[in-house]
């Protein structure tokens, strides 16, 4: 399954997630479910400033490796799993099932990477959201 | 006898529910960030903690970015 369809997949089995990115360990976006380009490539920028932050807190507080993050604001939240070779980073409406997110989002990560597509990047639209 | 020991099951029940609410309601209201570590533990910082402050940040950039 490549990216896109795993975000494809991910919208339709997660109908908390509002929006969603992946994005590569070099920072290249791969997928997203924004059909407004510079809506995603900002998104997958903060999400990659979002988890290089947590990561950083991770070593301050001398914390094993960080497999994933989630921030609870007021209005939203907003989950972040990252594999080997990507990050995928959600945008899901308030108070959602954190465990089924997690689990999804590592779900579209396993089946990306099963599938044998770690050297492609094409950086499409899933659906028509702006 | 009977009557009393309700009564008391009723106010212990509706307290018991009222503080469960209240918390629930307070949690959903605060800003609080979550890390999970490959050893399986868990961390959650306030909106206040240090360490919270640019995850959030970037986290608000997320949902904002659109």
């Amino acid at each position: 399954m490549d990216p896109t369809e795993a975000l494809t997949d991910l919208k339709q089995i997660s109908p908390q997630i509002q929006r969603a990115v992946i994005v590569r360990r070099d920072g290249v976006l791969e997928a997203s479910t924004l059909s407004d380009t510079a809506a995603a490539e900002r998104m997958a920028r903060s999400a990659v400033a979002l988890y290089e932050a947590a990561d950083r807190a991770r070593d301050g507080l001398g914390r094993p490796e960080l497999a994933q993050v989630e921030v609870a604001m007021r209005d939203a939240s907003v989950f972040a799993v990252r594999d080997a070779q990507r990050l995928v980073c959600a945008v899901t409406d308030v108070d959602p099932t954190v465990g089924l997110i997690f689990y999804d989002l590592k779900t579209s990560l396993r089946s990306i990477s099963e599938a044998g597509n770690d050297d492609t990047y094409p950086a499409e639209a899933t659906d028509g959201e702006a | 006898m009977a009557k009393r020991k309700a009564v008391a099951l009723a106010l212990a029940t509706s307290s018991l529910v009222g503080t469960v609410v209240f918390r629930r309601r307070r949690r959903q209201q605060q800003t609080r960030v979550d890390l999970y570590f490959d050893d399986g533990s868990m961390l959650a910082l306030d909106e206040d903690a240090p360490d919270a402050a640019a995850i959030v940040t970037a986290a608000r950039d997320v949902v904002e970015s659109v």
